[in-house]
């Protein structure tokens, strides 16, 4: 593959990929907060 | 709180709904027509626009969506109606756009799965592109010339419509979101094997340097813009209504901002590894027949259907089992999209007229095969491909420029954002804020404007005029029309109108 399309593919697949991890990152990391602080006794 | 809207079907858990949207938004769009935006528009060159598309309107609009679905808890139109009753024919243009769709959408799932029985035989023989177009299709030369009826066709289409009233009359957790959690992970498995092997046949890099090498000077061509939010806006469901419908049987409190980004993002990763195989087999055969890639085939709606049997013909013994692999992956991601475009279009009318769901998908599911019949004559590939081009680059963008405006000038934009904002754990801020207020309007206006000058200048695909008047315009007119008839039909219960979302979401606090 040509190198500027390497660059390109590394640009074009990261965004969504990257993107996406974040946004499931932070739906896991909110998702276990709220499942902490309902067990925690009242 | 009528009765009604507290019995409002309810997704069973979030990953079941989260699972659902990207069913609707992962879908023939990402594997039939995503592929061939790009292979028409260069490769390279329409992932810009396309980026640019995904930021500027796409998920702003998805994020308005996944509001007015979850805090109005309606479908779009009840959902515009319960803002302002005058507004109520807004939500009703995308639900009229999402039956157009589902019409032509049965007759590819039909085709799909007569490939999925042809697959085990490689029943298509050496030259794929002849056999789509004459022995499978029996292609007339115009879409007023219908020809004869396409028995095969025909089959495949009482298969989806007969699948679909079996699966979808069910509740919302029995039906949608039960097929989801099996056929999504199936899909992803399938497609990410016929990934694998596209980019590891000898030439896939011929291909993968088409898809990757940007070409700057073409982005002057407004057509490759139009065509790059007419993909976003159809890949990922917006401004039809079944995002609006689906976030609707989501619990008030949901989030809306993050579970529209996992959306997106989910539906614009899978898309484009899918275009990582199907560049990688176009090299492959490039390579095989000695030409250039982006001369490969013709492109056009039948690239699925004419580049991959080609690839598994060349393929040998594995070419069997990648076919059989293929054709189920692309007959699931067909059916989770064509339920959610179903069920788009039938909230409404329980909404509206208080019909039980049971007998409105008897009757859409009958009236629905009988009109879709008309995709399975002779003309059916060159009406759908008359039908595509209309309803995604005019009624979508429309329907989209509409929502912006409505969410933007009428509900007033700071309320709604708080709304937005209210429960989820992102929130939007003055990026999203602009771009509903001035970004999505103005840059989908220009791409009408633009298109209706393409096509008076330019036409479209060599069509004669009487035909893109008939199945074009025609089917532009006929989506009007009903829009207007039904806005103006009187509610079953016009109690579900009163409905304060400010102070339904007080109740939250």
């Amino acid at each position: 593959m040509e190198t500027q399309a390497i660059i390109f593919m590394i640009i074009g697949l990261g965004i969504p990929y990257t993107l996406l991890t974040l946004a499931l990152r932070k739906q896991f990391t909110h998702d276990k907060k709220v499942q902490e602080n309902q067990e925690l006794p009242e | 709180m009528s009765e009604k809207k507290s019995s409002r079907q309810k997704f069973n858990s979030k990953t079941g709904f989260m699972l659902a949207a990207i069913g609707s938004a992962v879908g023939l769009g990402n594997i039939w027509r995503f592929p061939y935006v790009l292979y028409e528009n260069g490769g390279g060159s329409f992932l810009i626009p396309y980026f640019i598309a995904i930021f500027t309107a796409a998920l702003p609009l998805l994020i308005v969506e996944y509001t007015l679905g979850t805090k109005f808890r309606a479908s779009a139109p009840l959902a515009f109606a319960r803002n302002n009753p005058k507004l109520e024919w807004v939500g009703w243009i995308p639900t009229m756009i999402s039956l157009v769709l589902i019409l032509y959408y049965s007759s590819i799932i039909s085709w799909a799965i007569n490939y999925f029985g042809l697959s085990f035989t490689l029943g298509w023989g050496n030259d794929p592109n002849a056999y789509y177009y004459g022995d499978f299709l029996h292609s007339t030369d115009s879409a007023l010339h219908l020809g004869s009826i396409n028995f095969r066709v025909l089959i495949g289409l009482i298969i989806v419509w007969a699948g679909t009233y079996f699966l979808c009359s069910k509740s919302i957790d029995k039906g949608i979101e039960k097929v989801n959690k099996v056929l999504l992970p199936l899909l992803a498995i399938t497609i990410l094997f016929v990934v694998i092997r596209g980019v590891t046949l000898d030439g896939a890099s011929a291909g993968l340097n088409v898809l990757f090498t940007p070409d700057f000077t073409a982005l002057k061509d407004p057509r490759i813009w139009l065509a790059a939010y007419s993909q976003v806006f159809f890949s990922l469901s917006v401004a039809m209504g079944i995002m609006i419908t689906y976030s609707s049987y989501l619990p008030k409190d949901s989030d809306v901002v993050n579970t529209a980004y996992i959306t997106g993002f989910a539906n614009s990763a899978f898309e484009l590894t899918v275009s990582l195989g199907v560049f990688g087999i176009l090299g492959y055969m490039a390579t095989q027949q000695g030409v250039p890639v982006d001369s490969v085939v013709e492109g056009g709606m039948g690239l699925a259907f004419i580049v991959f049997p080609e690839a598994f013909n060349l393929m040998g013994p594995l070419g069997h089992v990648l076919g059989i692999v293929f054709f189920a992956s692309l007959v699931f991601a067909g059916f989770t999209s064509f339920v959610s475009l179903t069920e788009a279009f039938i909230t409404p009318f329980i909404d509206k007229f208080g019909f039980e769901r049971k007998k409105v998908y008897s009757v859409v599911c009958i009236g629905g095969f009988l009109i879709s019949s008309i995709y399975a004559t002779g003309a059916g590939i060159l009406i759908l491909d008359i039908v595509d081009y209309f309803i995604n680059s005019y009624a979508i963008i429309f329907a989209g420029i509409l929502e912006a405006v409505v969410v933007a000038y009428f509900f007033k934009i700071d309320k709604f954002q708080t709304l937005t904002n209210s429960t989820s754990i992102r929130k939007v801020g003055v990026l999203w804020k602009y771009s509903i207020l001035f970004i999505v309007p103005i840059l989908l206006s220009l791409n009408l404007v633009l298109f209706t000058a393409d096509l008076f200048i330019n036409g479209y695909g060599g069509y004669s005029v009487p035909e893109l008047l008939t199945f074009g315009f025609g089917t532009l007119v006929l989506v009007l029309l009903f829009t207007l008839i039904l806005s103006k039909l009187p509610w079953k219960n016009p109690k579900d109108l009163d409905f304060d979302v400010e102070e339904d979401q007080k109740q939250l606090d």
